[in-house]
């Protein structure tokens, strides 16, 4: 009998990649070792999970990764970027200090590297206490010919999806796993054509009331 | 009844312990059935029904002489069975009429191809980063659950997850 089953080897029966002797070689040996049998479908869950959740893996796909090359060309070019970038810097970090000392769910920390050019999207609700799930999130738009990304995490999920220019009605599954009593951030991001983050929302708290 | 032993000295299992063993099978074979015929077949209850009682009868008869292990012996059944399943469906499908729509084999191959690079990229990971992204991301935990499983803070299980994210799509993007 074969030794036990390493993951490289799991992903590509999952993914049918195995030949029709690896395969026969690979099945016969689950069939004989329960550990291995429970590690393929644990490793089967986790390939389904990654199917689906494969664009939100990869959001906000390659503006983050072109990011910093981007600002730093720009501010070599034109000045005032970077005086707008530490501008958008200050009042991101000031929307971080009053989102942590609303309570132990403030949510994810802001990633201190992110530097974004222009002024701030103006978010307009959610926020604070609600009496039932937002139906939307609303703001106000930034400079024409961006994409918006609205982005809602919380203890117990990471939405991220695309918008319009002033807000996005929240689908329904989305709504239906909002919980009372559980404290959620919320935030959209603006983007120029080729994919660069150009203006982002202070991350906005509400939560349901039980 | 008792358990028996074959030409080699093994046991053969009966009665309960049999009941036992093939009960413990159930789930390999019903996971290689859904596996071979599609997950949403409906027909995979009744294969595996069929391939533990054939299993069974085999054993009690004495036509499984200890040969191989019962694990091996059960394996083999499913496989049979399954072909015959596929071959019966074949003749069926020859003469039903073609199916409105039908998935592209070219994107099925890219989306595999895609997905084979990111559980790639995902091994690369750090096994802190990596087990963040996978409890948070991917089996969808609460953020104070990971915390406790991974016996950090939860800003710490964000912090992680998002890093992760964050070399994957580095990784992904070559």
């Amino acid at each position: 009998m074969t030794n036990c089953l390493d993951e490289r080897r799991i992903d590509r029966y999952i993914l049918n990649r195995l030949s029709a002797a690896e395969t026969r070689e690979f099945e016969e040996h689950y069939f004989n070792c329960p550990a291995c049998f429970e590690k393929t479908r644990e490793r089967e869950a986790m390939v389904e999970a990654v199917i689906r959740k494969k664009n939100d893996l990869l959001a906000p796909d390659r503006a983050a990764l072109t990011l910093g090359g981007r600002i730093r060309a720009a501010s070599a070019l034109r000045p005032w970027a970077a005086a707008a970038a530490a501008a958008g810097l200050v009042l991101v970090i000031a929307a971080g200090l009053v989102l942590r000392s609303r309570g132990p769910n403030a949510g994810p920390g802001m990633t201190g590297g992110d530097i974004v050019r222009g002024a701030a999207i103006t978010a307009l609700a959610p926020s604070g206490r609600l009496k039932t799930a937002p139906a939307a999130l609303a703001w106000k738009p930034a400079a024409p010919g961006r994409e918006y990304q609205a982005e809602i995490s919380g203890p117990d999920m990471n939405w991220t999806g695309p918008a319009t220019e002033t807000g996005v009605v929240l689908p329904e599954d989305v709504r239906a796993r909002l919980r009372p009593g559980i404290a959620y951030e919320w935030q959209v991001k603006a983007y120029a054509p080729d994919g660069t983050l150009m203006e982002r929302s202070p991350k906005t708290t509400f939560i349901i009331s039980k | 009844m008792g358990d028996t032993t074959d030409r080699t000295g093994a046991t053969i299992p009966a009665g309960d312990d049999l009941d036992r063993i093939l009960a413990k099978l159930r789930p390999l074979v019903g996971y290689k059935v859904k596996k071979a015929l599609g997950f949403a077949t409906p027909d995979w209850e009744d294969i595996v029904n069929e391939v533990l009682m054939q299993a069974s009868e085999k054993i009690v008869s004495g036509e499984f002489r200890g040969e191989s292990t019962i694990g091996t012996f059960v394996y083999t059944i499913t496989s049979r069975r399954i072909i015959d399943h596929i071959r019966r469906k074949s003749r069926i499908l020859r003469d039903a009429p073609e199916a409105g729509f039908l998935p592209d084999p070219h994107e099925e191959v890219e989306r595999r191809e895609q997905v084979e690079l990111l559980l790639e990229a995902i091994r690369k990971l750090k096994p802190r980063h990596r087990e963040a992204l996978e409890l948070f991301y991917l089996k969808e935990l609460p953020r104070e659950e990971v915390a406790r499983r991974m016996g950090i803070s939860p800003a710490k299980v964000s912090e992680w997850a998002n890093y992760a994210k964050k070399v994957l799509r580095k990784i992904m993007a070559g």
